[in-house]
């Protein structure tokens, strides 16, 4: 260890990227951090090491909490916005209309995350024993807003594709992770991310009267089904039913919803290895869309698609079928 | 699918949506952007800052700078949350190295509302970044990794690090020199 670090050490291109590194963690003191600012404005190559040293820390703003500021901060943002020069005055021809429309809460497109509402937020429950099972409170959720949350959709589709796959799973692998191997006393107090670990007692709740449940059996011949799809729609969830699929190890399953009203097929994530996977239901979707839409399996690189579309074999599609009438109590997907 | 990496927020893919907006010069965007991330970048900067006229300042800064740079923001780079984030604590940091130690103890009551964090913290969820980022912060010695977290939430100097670690400051800068190795070599990238 002090070989390597005597090493590092004579190393001069680790100065160099010690101080984007310091500059971005902000210990330079303040001229150490004018010259990094000289460097920033005149050294390409050092701007691209600070660009990987934020790209590198700055995960570590997702444990800060959030705090509102006064309301008085937006108007003399806005006061100095209107005063500044305009970088260009036009619109795009169709601003995305589930991003326009109904304000405060507005439904995470992809994965149905809990409502924009920073401060008091419901705290989705991530269940630290079982690992596939991510679940999500029968909270009353909004409508999806129908055809403009598709349309929304097929805009955000090609910015998706570098906005970065993140699964739910890995979500719930992290919790476990900070939860159990890093104890709380890894981060310092005030941003401990504790509240979001919460134990699940008991499943979802049942309300009723309960809406028609629609069921898709995946598979890839009538003889061999490999999983069953079930869509909550009281409960906003989707719960997926390993039937016959073996465990792949090193892999993934990642599930995938495929309309002829979307550019591309759109994970609904992971499937966990045990024998439920349930999930929020994807709220970008509507009704329509998802009875209509056709649902396939594909096996993925561990931890799902790198790219945000299917890279491994399709292994099993299916549509689904109105499987109860309406008011039907249905315990189990 | 793409989990949010951040709090209470849009989507990363929203978000960069909406950057590319507030870049044509669409306010409205800038509205939505500034309402979707502020408690955010707010929160961040106040940790720093510890006080609330200062963190109003900071605030305006780096909106401002947003409004005018979004152009120039990659996704291939850094998420839209990375990327504001980074301006606003690159503001923040300015700050209060240049007011050095003056601004952490002249004001009590900015003391008292960083200590006290009666808000429960907002969903996020974890992103595999981040996840791997804490793997290897937890395979730093304790003290050093303390140091890296202070140093990125509390926005503390080398000094203040050193007399809260009761350390001499080059102690301190080679410990942040080699843990800040050790994660680079750690995350591999």
């Amino acid at each position: 260890m002090n070989a390597d670090e005597d090493r590092d050490d004579r190393n001069g291109k680790d100065d160099r990227d010690v101080r984007a590194a310091e500059y971005v963690l902000g210990t330079l003191d303040p001229d150490e951090r004018a010259e990094a600012q000289a460097l920033i404005d005149s050294d390409p190559e050092f701007v691209a090491l600070v660009h990987k040293w934020e790209r590198r820390l700055g995960e570590l703003n997702v444990l800060v909490a959030p705090v509102d500021p006064p309301a008085e901060t937006w108007d003399r943002i806005k006061a100095r916005v209107a005063g500044s020069v305009t970088p260009a005055v036009v619109m795009p021809p169709e601003p995305g209309p589930a991003i326009e429309a109904p304000a405060p809460k507005v439904e995470p497109v992809e994965v149905a995350a809990p409502k924009v509402e920073p401060v008091e937020v419901a705290v989705p429950k991530i269940e630290p024993v079982e690992v596939s099972q991510l679940l999500r409170p029968a909270e009353p959720v909004a409508a999806p807003a129908g055809a403009d949350v598709i349309d929304l959709t097929r805009r955000l589709w090609r910015w998706r594709r570098i906005a970065g796959v993140t699964g739910a799973i890995a979500a719930v692998l992290a919790a476990l992770v900070v939860a159990q191997d890093y104890r709380p006393d890894l981060l310092p107090a005030p941003i401990r991310p504790k509240p979001v670990i919460q134990v699940i007692e008991k499943p979802v709740e049942v309300p009723s009267p309960r809406p028609a449940q629609y069921v898709a059996v995946l598979q890839r011949d009538a003889s061999s089904p490999a999983f069953l799809l079930t869509f909550d729609l009281d409960r906003h969830s989707l719960a997926v039913r390993r039937v016959g699929a073996e465990k792949q190890s090193g892999k993934s399953y990642e599930l995938w919803l495929i309309s002829d009203k979307l550019a591309g097929p759109r994970s609904l994530g992971l499937i966990g290895g045990d024998e439920f996977t349930v999930r929020p239901e994807p709220a970008a979707y509507d009704q329509v869309t998802i009875n209509a839409a056709t649902y396939a399996v594909s096996l993925e690189p561990e931890g799902g698609s790198p790219s945000g579309a299917p890279t491994g074999p399709v292994l099993y599609t299916g549509k689904l079928i109105q499987a109860t009438p309406r008011g039907f109590d249905l315990q189990t997907p | 699918m793409d989990l949010a990496g951040v709090v209470g927020m849009l989507t990363p893919g929203e978000l960069v949506w909406l950057l590319a907006a507030v870049a044509k010069g669409d306010e409205a965007a800038f509205e939505r952007l500034y309402a979707a991330t502020r408690s955010k970048l707010y929160g961040v900067v106040l940790r720093i800052l510890r006080r609330t006229d200062l963190a109003d300042e900071v605030m305006q800064d780096a909106y401002l700078r947003i409004w005018r740079n979004a152009g120039e923001f990659d996704p291939s780079i850094a998420t839209p949350i990375t990327w504001m984030v980074a301006i606003a604590r690159n503001r923040a940091l300015d700050l209060v190295r240049k007011k050095r130690e003056a601004s952490l103890e002249d004001e009590p009551q900015a003391m008292e509302m960083a200590s006290d964090d009666p808000s429960p913290l907002a969903r996020h969820e974890m992103t595999e970044e981040l996840r791997r980022l804490l793997a290897c912060l937890g395979d730093l010695e304790a003290e050093r990794r303390r140091l890296v977290l202070l140093a990125y939430y509390s926005g503390w100097s080398r000094e203040q690090l050193a007399a809260k670690l009761d350390t001499p400051v080059n102690t301190v800068k080679t410990w942040l020199r080699r843990s800040l190795i050790q994660i680079r070599e750690c995350l591999g990238s």
